[in-house]
């Protein structure tokens, strides 16, 4: 039975064929027969998907604020975790978030996905205005929008097996005529997220990190949503599932003309996968541009400390200490810096940046840089 | 590099009886540890890594197996120590930082309680309030921002990259000897993650901290690792100075490894190579070489036997039959020409 599903939902099973066959496996057959429409594969980025910059807007975000109440030195204060910050996500567009840890890109998705309800500005999806939406009126929004996150073991219920958690999300939301059809769905997508027929039996304690992940995107991508924001959803998988689940990614973006906000961390691979990158500090954005851009022209110091410490796979470059760039200390959302919230870190600040907040100013070619350098 | 070994494991073996059968997640490996040095693993996800640290400090669920030659660690087995002795280990000379930082952290006590808690229990003489300071300087360490009213924050309340500094500060607190880190930056930004890795290396000069560093970035291996470990299938397959791994890289899954990363360096406009086909299924892993099915030079012996060991340089092995002194000459990617790879 399990070799059956396998040869009828092709890719990754076929190993196991191959196995058994006593053959090496042809490098590219399980690519070939991964089961998308698009043949050749392809990946979320610029020039392969629908032309880009005029697909409509799947995603809007307007001067949005997440301030959580917390208390400080006994006494009540906020913790801005998101303070108006402004995005758009185009239809068949990947827009890459990256930033320090705790700059808010996790929240800024719970926000979006309104598992927080803003405490100010705007969430439009699919040009519809759900900021304070009550939650019922927001679950049949729920197909069109999915969340991929970075801890895989909360996210996923630990008593339901694999292949109840797929078809889950395909009987809430009227996917599929019968079980038997959506059983089907579900060993397919396992099967393009690379797991084993045999996973859907099991539970997700029984699955390695990476594994675990899988099956987190397997049951988002599974209806068919338009927009998804993936929080860290490749970080725990190893580099070569990694390309795996990015070529995937980028076959449901050209399949579906998908919307992802990817936040990551791994700079290297959000410059692979994006048209457009965000550079988050402290609850702001600091500087938007395209993919390219970015890694060629940085402009706010930030951005330039941030490419300066990305790690180089290469023993030879890395005994070049290339410590730490950026000192100093991180930065509190509940008191942020008078300002430039990066001031006290930056190497170039001058005397206006400790006083004044700079705006968001654009420089042309669709590049936005908040920062007194460029005013 | 010369220090003395601190852990040696040989032969160890773990397995999982589930409803499917036997799943098969640690197929006898073997490897040492010295003082002072960071050891890397990589390799293929649900290769074994996460569940081989797991054996070394006997943290693993009921229907796991485990059996070894032995674990010596600083002259005691671990594999057969009782499990009251086990507890003066456990946290204490050997601490681990686990890959999901929300299932070890609890929900209901405060990030900086609980690694006041995890202090104390092994060193009771330190009482509260001097426990409270080691945990707020611990925090510096690992450059939580707002450390005091982090402190006081319940793990929901902090971010992901936050809840991984909890964990590293409470593996830290005890001063081990040996620390197993599994993925431990992960959920950090690169500057982030640059210090924590300062810090690592920092622990490693000035209290001869051992390191088994477990990750998939490469970049990371290359920054921090002295020697690597790479995994495959539940056996080790390559094993080598990381210099050695990544400029003579001797088996067709660490090259398959290497060419799936994405470098600033070149251009993008290419499709990643994921290495093509999936994972062995543990519940029946093959006879041979696990890596064959996916292996573009495999050959019949591979499909039959495991591959021997082939030393390379005294710190380096791989477990490939190309490697073999007859393998052939043609098409083999790890024969230069004009001799054996080796030598
Ligand atoms: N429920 C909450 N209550 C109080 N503070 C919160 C809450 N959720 C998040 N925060 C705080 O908001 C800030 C932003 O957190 P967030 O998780 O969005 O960061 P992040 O950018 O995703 O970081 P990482 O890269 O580490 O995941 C942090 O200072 C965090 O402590
Ligand atoms: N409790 C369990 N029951 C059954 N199988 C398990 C259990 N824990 C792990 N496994 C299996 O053991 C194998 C090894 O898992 P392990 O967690 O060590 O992988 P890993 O190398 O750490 O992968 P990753 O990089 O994804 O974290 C996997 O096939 C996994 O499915
Ligand atoms: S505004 Fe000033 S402090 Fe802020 S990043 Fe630019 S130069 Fe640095
Ligand atoms: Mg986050
Ligand atoms: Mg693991």
């Amino acid at each position: 039975m399990r070799a059956d599903a396998a040869a009828r939902n092709g890719g990754p099973a076929r190993a196991d064929a191959a196995a058994r066959s006593g053959g090496p496996m042809r490098a590219d057959a399980a690519v070939r027969d991964g089961g998308g429409p698009t043949r050749d594969g392809g990946n979320a980025r610029a020039g392969d998907g629908p032309a880009m910059g005029d697909g409509p807007a799947m995603l809007e975000v307007r001067g949005l604020r997440q301030h959580f109440p917390v208390r400080k030195d006994g006494k009540k204060r906020f913790l801005k975790a998101v303070d108006g910050v402004d995005l758009e996500v185009r239809a068949g567009e990947t827009f890459g978030l990256v930033g320090e840890s705790g700059c808010g890109k996790s929240t800024l998705a719970r926000s979006v996905i309104r598992i927080y309800e803003p405490t100010g500005g705007q969430v439009l999806v699919d040009g519809e205005d759900i900021t304070h939406k009550p939650q019922k009126q927001l679950r049949p929004l729920r197909k069109k929008m999915q969340m991929i996150f970075q801890d895989p073991y909360s996210s996923l219920n630990s008593r339901m097996s694999v292949r109840d958690i797929l078809m889950e999300p395909l009987i809430a939301s009227h996917v599929g005529e019968s079980a038997a059809q959506r059983e089907e769905m579900a060993m397919r997508a396992l099967a393009r997220v690379g797991l084993m027929a045999d996973a859907a039996g099991r539970y997700p304690h029984e699955f390695s990190g990476g594994q675990r992940q899988r099956v987190g995107i397997a049951r988002a991508l599974i209806t068919r949503p338009k927009l998804v924001i993936c929080d860290e959803a490749i970080s725990a998988l190893d580099v070569s599932i990694q390309a795996q689940v990015v070529n995937l990614l980028g076959e449901f973006q050209r399949e579906l003309g998908l919307a992802y906000l990817f936040i990551a961390h791994d700079l290297s691979m959000v410059r692979y996968v994006s048209h457009r990158v965000g550079v988050m500090y402290l609850g702001r954005m600091a500087e938007v541009c395209g993919s390219e851009e970015i890694y060629a022209n940085p402009l706010h110091p930030y951005t330039q400390a941030l490419l300066e410490s990305i790690p180089i796979p290469d023993p030879a470059v890395a005994a070049g200490a290339r410590a730490a760039r950026l000192e100093g200390e991180v930065p509190s959302p509940i008191d942020p810096p008078a300002g430039c919230h990066f001031h006290p870190r930056c190497p170039k600040a001058m005397s206006v940046c400790r006083q004044e907040e700079p705006a968001m100013r654009e420089m042309g070619g669709d590049h936005c840089v908040r920062c007194h350098l460029y005013g | 590099m010369a220090g003395e070994t601190i852990l040696k494991v040989n032969n160890l073996k773990t397995s999982f009886a589930t409803k499917a059968g036997r799943v098969q997640a640690v197929r006898g490996i073997s490897f040492e540890v010295r003082k002072g040095e960071v050891l890397g693993i990589v390799g293929e996800s649900g290769s074994g890594k996460s569940v081989a640290s797991l054996s070394i400090l006997r943290v693993l669920p009921d229907n796991a197996t485990l059996s070894a030659d032995s674990i010596d660690f600083g002259g005691q087995d671990l594999a057969r120590l009782p499990k009251k002795e086990f507890r003066k280990i456990r946290g204490a000379r050997i601490s681990m930082i686990f890959q999901d930082p929300m299932t070890s952290l609890n929900p209901l006590m405060t990030a900086g309680r609980q690694v006041e808690e995890s202090l104390l229990e092994h060193c009771p003489q330190m009482g509260r309030q001097a426990a409270r300071r080691k945990v707020l300087e611990l925090f510096g360490r690992v450059r939580m921002p707002d450390a005091e009213s982090r402190y006081r924050a319940y793990p929901h309340e902090l971010s992901g990259g936050m809840r991984q500094r909890v964990m590293i500060a409470m593996a830290l607190s005890c001063d081990p000897e040996l620390l197993i880190a599994d993925e431990p930056t992960t959920a950090l930004d690169v500057t982030i993650q640059g210090q924590i890795l300062l810090l690592l290396k920092e622990l490693r000069g000035a209290a001869d901290l051992s390191v088994i560093f477990i990750t998939h970035d490469l970049g990371v291996v290359a920054g921090i690792c002295d020697r690597v470990l790479v995994m495959y299938g539940g056996l080790v397959m390559e094993e080598g100075l990381t210099g050695e791994l990544f400029s003579r890289p001797a088996h067709p899954y660490t090259l398959g490894l290497l060419a799936s990363v994405p470098r600033l360096d070149q251009p993008k406009d290419k499709r990643l190579r994921p290495i093509a086909g999936s994972p062995p299924d543990m519940l029946a892993p093959p006879a041979g070489c696990p890596f064959f099915p996916r292996c573009e030079w495999a050959r019949n012996v591979c499909i039959d036997g495991r591959p021997e060991c082939a030393r390379l340089s005294p710190t380096h092995k791989s477990m490939c039959w190309l490697l073999q002194p007859d393998a052939p000459g043609e098409g083999n990617p790890f024969r230069k020409a004009g001799g054996a790879y080796a030598g």
